[in-house]
């Protein structure tokens, strides 16, 4: 965020835009639902959990309804029988809406080149952040946090200038 | 066409009550854990009726180790119940060892042991521990997530990986141990048995807890055999039926410990059954580690096992069979052989068929989940919807895992 | 007793009860396993539970085996089921066989309530009718799925690749990548004024936009 400092009357003032301003406020508040399926949802446990505690990095409130929810982690496999579904809760969240998906799987089917295996959940709709690794360690899904934080403070909304 | 029966059998049944309200307990449902869709009948807040839906994580682990050499499959198995993934590795590798008929050196059987009952112990925590936020206990599963966080470090060390393990080859362990695993190994316990107890004094003398889980689905011992339960449920009907000890492998003969049984099999026997395995599991480990004895880290048996690294640029014999390993697999004789072990939820049975090939002709896993989790539509019926939740993860069944 | 006495011991008690029934009994790999009649496939589970020595009344595991090209199209198909007994601690296992367009075999629904879903899973994956089982219909794969999956002629990746149940529909463009998003050019007349240090510095960017 590109402050200035300015003269002002009575004093100095901070300026700078307002996307910036924006997008800095909206940064730390969004709020992640965790959609574990498999495996990698033991590592995101182990992010949630004392250890690395990604409520550091203000993912404090994992929600676990897509409607309180403006960014969804696909943790883990998905499956066709499991992609309606998916489909459903993605169109359930309100916009803006971001998608980290975790792991190989997630991304692009991993290991199960399969007849019964998404192979990526780009195919159900856009994906903003892939985490490679299978599954991938804790600290990568936290530098996944932050590339996402860097996303999210420079996407301008409509009508915010 | 039986949804049609089912509805009309519940209007004879509650005439008063036609409008039953349709509830979706999954596959997507922010209380359960897992992916299962339990579509339940609710009269207020009782179950009238639960059909159960699996199949959400149908990841196809038979079809795919019918194309991948014994060793390949290792993966596979990893990612099965990915809460104590080395446990599968283990079971794995005693079947297609079965299969090929090796003997391995006392070592890698007390190193099995060892890993295997760290396994128990890690998956144990994450049922209880979570068992107990679905309670409303949160603080429960923080002090549990450190301990799986220090042996994380310790698998680190051991095998460079922290979940997905892919532990031991097919006569062996995948390379020798490092210098300080006993060491590291004995430090662990001490924080598990402090764990424990703070554990013990949070939970089970709890009132509130006690109050939600004792008689709250409840199953006979003989219903449970004849759905084919396992495990920690199993035992927490009354049977006493522990592998470890009714078929020893991998020299659990050596070890002293117990086995613990329930009386009721409720949720409350099923978390204290599974608070003295994890007891029993630190006694078999101190044993092991204390005892750990000297000698190679895998069987001589220069066919199967990949030769060491310096061998292969040095030795034309070691380079050959490296190559014959790597381009051909393992071909075992003709012949089918079922291996089970006492996995951290129950009996894990590999049933393998071969045909000579580098390949399993069929590879059947048998997973403990399954068979337990096919009662849940008796258990949960007429049960609260509280109650509903508390039953699923005191089951502690792992989708990868159930429906493979 | 010894462990291969009780093994030897009981395949005999199988032979005696059920005659020429019983098409083979020898102990493989430290199991004792029988293959059986398909007429007797529900009888002889029964008979195993409910004898008063043996009492397998541990249900253990049932799945299926495809042997494609190594056996006649007529009994291409094998169900298999372990069975445990507490009272003695052993194994036995029972195979039988089926085949031909449609495959059939006795259902186990009533000796062994545990058979439920797993006999569902034998008729998902390999396409072998249970007879008398009240819910005959697909476990792990979607209802409006083709094909059973454990058949040796039906390929890993599926017969229609990329295909999703009804209702899905497919995403076919990919979120456009990050940098591009950010610098999209905008019409002048909508940029915001820059600020004074920002007039200072060269634009990042030749189109104009903000890194």
């Amino acid at each position: 965020m590109g402050l200035e400092k300015v003269e002002w009357p009575g004093g100095e003032a901070l300026i700078t835009k307002s996307s910036e301003f924006i997008g800095w406020a909206r940064k730390y508040s969004a709020w992640p639902m965790p959609y574990a399926t498999a495996c990698c949802g033991i590592e995101y446990m182990a992010t949630m959990a004392s250890h690395y505690d990604q409520g550091r990095f203000g993912w404090e409130r994992p929600s676990f309804s897509p409607r309180q929810a403006d960014l969804m982690i696909v943790i883990g496999t998905i499956c066709i029988k499991m992609a309606p579904v998916l489909k459903r809760i993605y169109e359930q969240m309100a916009d803006p809406r971001y998608v980290i998906a975790m792991g190989a799987c997630a991304s692009c089917g991993g290991m199960f080149d399969t007849y019964s295996v998404v192979q990526g959940v780009d195919t159900l709709f856009p994906v903003d952040i892939y985490v490679p690794g299978c599954p991938p360690r804790p600290e990568t899904l936290i530098l996944a946090y932050t590339k996402l934080q860097e996303q999210i403070q420079h996407t301008r909304l409509e009508g915010l200038g | 066409m039986l949804k049609h029966v089912i509805d009309q059998a519940i209007v004879e049944e509650y005439p008063g009550n036609k409008d039953l309200y349709d509830l979706n307990l999954g596959p997507a449902h922010p209380a359960t854990h897992g992916i299962f869709d339990n579509r339940c009948k609710l009269d207020g807040e009782r179950i009238i009726e639960v059909e159960g839906h699996i199949g959400y994580c149908h990841r196809s682990f038979e079809k795919l180790s019918e194309h991948y050499t014994y060793n390949q499959v290792i993966t596979i198995t990893d990612r099965m119940n990915y809460v104590s993934s080395m446990a599968n590795n283990i079971g794995w590798v005693l079947t297609a060892e079965k299969l090929l008929g090796i003997e391995v050196p006392k070592l890698v059987q007390y190193v099995r042991v060892i890993i295997f009952e760290i396994n128990r112990i890690i998956d144990h925590l994450v049922c209880n521990g979570i068992l107990g936020v679905d309670a409303g206990a949160y603080t429960g599963f923080l002090y549990f997530f450190e301990l799986r966080e220090d042996i994380y470090q310790m698998f680190d060390k051991m095998v460079g990986a922290r979940l997905t393990t892919n532990f031991g080859r097919v006569g062996g362990l995948d390379r020798p141990l490092y210098p300080d695993f006993q060491k590291d190994v004995l430090a662990w316990l001490e924080p598990v048995r402090k764990t424990m107890k703070e554990f013990h004094i949070l939970l089970t003398r709890n009132r509130i807890f006690i109050d939600r889980c004792k008689d709250v689905s409840a199953i006979s011992a003989e219903r449970a055999l004849e759905y084919g339960f396992s495990g920690p449920n199993l035992r927490a009907t009354g049977v006493k039926y522990d592998l470890r000890k009714d078929e020893p492998y991998s020299s659990y003969e050596d070890f002293d410990f117990d086995v613990p049984v329930g009386s009721t099999g409720d949720i409350y026997d099923r978390y204290m059954v599974r608070m003295i395995e994890m007891e029993q599991s630190v006694r078999i480990i101190e044993q092991a580690a204390k005892n750990l004895p000297d000698g190679p880290h895998h069987a001589d048996v220069p066919e199967i096992y990949l030769p060491e690294k310096k061998d292969v640029y040095s030795n034309m014999e070691a380079m050959i069979r490296h190559f014959k390993i790597i381009m051909h697999g393992i071909c075992p004789p003709e012949g089918e052989v079922y291996q089970a072990v006492e996995a951290p939820n129950g009996e894990l049975g590999f049933y393998c068929v071969s045909d000579g090939g580098p390949n399993p002709y069929r590879l059947h896993f048998r997973s403990p989940c399954l068979y337990f989790y096919q009662s849940v539509e008796e258990l949960l019926k007429d049960g609260l919807i509280a109650d509903a939740i508390l039953t699923l993860s005191s089951l502690n069944a792992i989708a990868g895992e159930l429906e493979r | 007793m010894s462990n291969v006495e009780l093994k030897t011991k009981l395949l005999e008690d199988i032979k005696a009860q059920f005659g020429d029934k019983i098409l083979s009994a020898k102990i493989n790999y430290d199991m004792p396993q029988v293959e059986i009649d398909p007429e007797i496939h529900g009888e002889i589970h029964k008979w195993l539970k409910d004898h008063p020595e043996w009492q397998f009344n541990h249900f253990t595991d049932i799945t299926g085996v495809d042997y494609l090209g190594k056996r006649d199209d007529s009994e291409r198909f094998e169900v298999i089921v372990h069975l445990h007994s507490l009272s003695k601690n052993i194994r036995v296992r029972t195979k039988t066989r089926t085949g031909g367009e449609n495959p059939e075999v006795q259902s186990l629904i009533n000796v062994y309530i545990g058979s439920t879903w797993t006999e569902r899973e034998v008729y998902d994956m390999y396409g072998i009718k249970f007879t008398d089982h009240p819910r005959m219909t697909r476990l792990l794969n979607p209802d409006d799925f083709e094909g059973h999956p454990l058949r040796k002629d039906f390929p890993v990746k599926g017969l229609h690749r990329g295909s999703f149940p009804k209702g899905v529909v497919i995403n076919n463009k990919r979120r456009e990548p990050q940098v591009t998003r950010q610098t999209r050019p905008k019409p002048a007349d909508q940029m915001l004024p820059r600020t004074p240090v920002e007039q200072q510095r060269a634009p990042l960017r030749e189109d104009g936009g903000d890194a």
